[in-house]
């Protein structure tokens, strides 16, 4: 909840809308994720999905990786350890 | 038609108010017994009651009380009066003393001295001086020349007749006299015949009134009641506390100051101050120095201050309903119209008049101006604050609330109502985009603020299994709404997820695999918050393996048991109206009693 949930959704968006569909999140200045903050990457997995992309995160710390884990969400969403990996998880792909 | 009658509903208040104070004024002599009367039967009637409880007939008991009471007052009357003319008495051989202590006084200042000085010989010459008389029609050629003497001045005194001093004494006692015997006239009819004034007042209401007129005079005769007590147990208190500072003190007459405090102080503000006044005034005559009146003085203002701002706003503001101010005014007002016995009467008046509006309609407004009750919930003064743009003050009404309940009760009782609000605001044109804007990003901020403040990490906790997805129905609002209940959620172990506005909420479920373990949580605040959810749900319900819904219809009130039941069914999901009752829901979900969920039996 709040404004950097916005911004994120609305930086999602607009990648999407500028025809970006394979997103590489790096979290690694993400100390923590709350409810709204895991909703704004859920609905924009979601968003990517269904228009044919493909997002992955990448170096999310302990306590992200905790909440996406309890919410099922790392199921879902590919998660690497550093950035060059998720790049290269395209590549592979 | 509607043009026609409006000015004359208009009018109609201002002129009946108009004529109410013209009777009140012009019709005091009879309406100020019946008031005292009427005061009287609410203090007197629980004593009348216990003694019929006792088999004695309601008639005698009656008399038996009001001549008990009068008895009371009089023989305080008689201590009183008796101890007055003493003191009166024996005043002029302390003139010494009075005259010394003004001396000393002047003492300090020669200016005031000489001022005082001239002011003395300026009404020596003036007494000194003799007028000259002048003479209608002996003035000019006919007026009495030089050197002749000046004709004596010539007084007419009334012959002092037997007939004539009974005729002046009868006439000053009369009157009281007169009040006096209206008033216990009235006390026993009110006594005696209490149930048939009660049956004639509810006839004269309407029978289709009898309940609200039933209400209304319990209301006010336990108010009036308890008010009365508990202004004559306060005084009593006031009047033991300065009877016994006083003979600590050393002051003569103590018990006549303490017994004259527990009258005087039914005379609201000035009463203390007279009953004060008067045994300062006497010290201060008696005594050799200052420290006596002094201590006289610093005794009446700590008892009254002390009694006035917390012993009574405690009893009287929960007991009268009538709010400070309104005490404050209807003293002056009943002091306007009927004098010195309107301060007496004002409040017990006041409470009668307050509860009529409680009661009355088209008296309402008598209830909001001069009742204690606050006139605007905690959730509208938010909206208002809002709508005002002063973001602190919003603030400070969910902090003060927070202080005595639990943030999800704050957040049911002031935010979503607040937000229904401005959603109803916004559908009807007329909240601004400015003002909307500024409402719905201070509730973020304020709803963001608070739930991050009362937290628990989500981590390193043990979880629930079921997984709640909390979507919002239709726009901001119920997506702010949506978040506070993902937090409570949250706060108590469910995985929760808010998303934002979606316009295809099942495919987004479906994208994150939601499936019948896990609950959907719409959120949706009023107007149309029904339509908006059923919308959400259908949506989710057409992707198959649906999980179970909850519906939070945010400040929604079904009537009756069969409404939510079709409710239920229309929107195939459990309808929750509080973000308490949501989070109950989904726990019972969680818990698996809810075995027939709505979103599997259809």
């Amino acid at each position: 909840m709040g404004a950097p949930s916005n911004e994120f959704r609305s930086t999602i968006a607009d990648l999407l809308r500028a025809g970006n569909q394979r997103i590489v999140l790096n979290f690694k200045g993400v100390p923590y994720a709350d409810s709204a903050g895991i909703g704004a990457l859920a609905f924009n997995f979601s968003n990517i999905k269904a228009a044919g992309g493909r997002l992955v995160v990448a170096e999310a710390q302990q306590a992200v990786r905790e909440v996406l884990d309890v919410t099922r969400l790392s199921q879902l969403i590919p998660m690497f350890a550093t950035e060059q990996e998720a790049l290269s998880s395209f590549g592979a792909n | 038609m509607a043009r026609d009658n409006a000015p004359t509903s208009t009018i109609s208040p201002v002129i009946g108010l108009v004529i109410a104070i013209a009777v009140l004024y012009f019709a005091r002599d009879l309406l100020i017994p019946l008031a005292f009367a009427l005061l009287l039967a609410f203090l007197l009637t629980p004593i009348v009651k216990r003694l019929e409880g006792w088999k004695i007939p309601r008639a005698p008991a009656s008399v038996l009380v009001l001549i008990f009471a009068s008895a009371l007052v009089s023989v305080v009357g008689y201590f009183v009066a008796t101890q007055l003319i003493s003191i009166a008495e024996s005043l002029p051989q302390y003139s010494g003393k009075l005259s010394a202590k003004i001396q000393a006084l002047e003492g300090g200042s020669n200016g005031l001295r000489d001022v005082l000085s001239q002011l003395q010989d300026m009404g020596r010459q003036i007494t000194e001086k003799k007028p000259e008389r002048s003479f209608p029609g002996v003035e000019g050629k006919n007026a009495p020349a030089s050197g002749t003497p000046a004709p004596i001045p010539v007084e007419i005194v009334e012959e002092h007749s037997v007939v004539q001093a009974i005729r002046d004494y009868a006439g000053t006692l009369l009157r009281p006299l007169g009040t006096a015997g209206l008033i216990v006239v009235f006390s026993i009819f009110m006594l005696i015949d209490r149930d048939n004034l009660r049956y004639r007042l509810l006839r004269l209401m309407g029978q289709q009134k009898l309940q609200a007129t039933t209400k209304a005079m319990d209301d006010a005769g336990q108010r009036v009641s308890r008010y009365v007590l508990l202004q004559f147990c306060v005084n009593a208190g006031f009047g033991t506390i300065i009877a016994f500072g006083l003979y600590l003190i050393g002051v003569q007459y103590w018990l006549l100051w303490g017994v004259l405090g527990i009258f005087l102080r039914f005379l609201p503000y000035i009463g203390p101050v007279i009953a004060g006044f008067l045994p300062f005034a006497v010290t201060l005559a008696v005594s050799d120095g200052w420290r006596t009146p002094l201590l006289v003085v610093g005794l009446f203002l700590v008892t009254e201050a002390i009694i006035g701002n917390f012993v009574e706003p405690l009893l009287y503001g929960v007991h009268t309903g009538l709010s400070a101010v309104a005490i404050l005014v209807s003293a002056i007002f009943w002091t306007v119209v009927w004098g010195p016995i309107g301060l007496v009467l004002a409040t017990p008046l006041t409470v009668c008049i307050t509860v009529l509006g409680r009661y009355t309609p088209q008296l309402e407004f008598l209830n909001i101006l001069l009742g204690d009750e606050p006139v605007l919930t905690p959730s509208v003064i938010f909206y208002q604050r809002l709508l005002a743009l002063d973001q602190q003050d919003a603030l400070n009404v969910l902090e003060n609330l927070g202080k005595d309940k639990p943030l999800i009760q704050v957040f049911d009782e002031i935010v979503i109502p607040a937000l229904a609000m401005a959603e109803r605001d916004r559908h009807t044109g007329q909240l601004d985009a400015r003002r909307e804007e500024f409402l719905v990003e201070s509730i973020n901020e304020f709803v963001t603020e608070l739930a991050e403040a009362e937290a628990i990490p989500i981590t390193g906790r043990q979880l629930q299994n079921t997984r709640v997805f909390c979507i919002p129905a239709h726009d901001a609002a119920d997506e702010i709404a949506a978040a506070m209940c993902a937090h409570f959620l949250t706060q108590e172990g469910f995985p929760a997820i808010t998303f934002p506005v979606s316009d295809s909420p099942g495919e987004l479920i479906r994208n994150l695999g939601g499936g019948p373990d896990d609950v959907v949580c719409i959120s949706a605040v009023p107007p149309f918050s029904a339509g908006n959810a059923k919308k959400v749900a259908k949506s989710i319900l057409e992707h198959g393996n649906p999980p179970h819904i909850v519906a939070g219809l945010w400040t929604y009130a079904p009537s009756g048991e069969a409404r939510t039941e079709r409710l239920r069914k229309v929107l195939c999901a459990t309808v929750a109206t509080t973000l308490a009752e949501a989070v109950a829901q989904v726990q019972e979900i969680d818990r698996g009693v809810a075995t027939d969920g709505p979103s599997r039996a259809t």
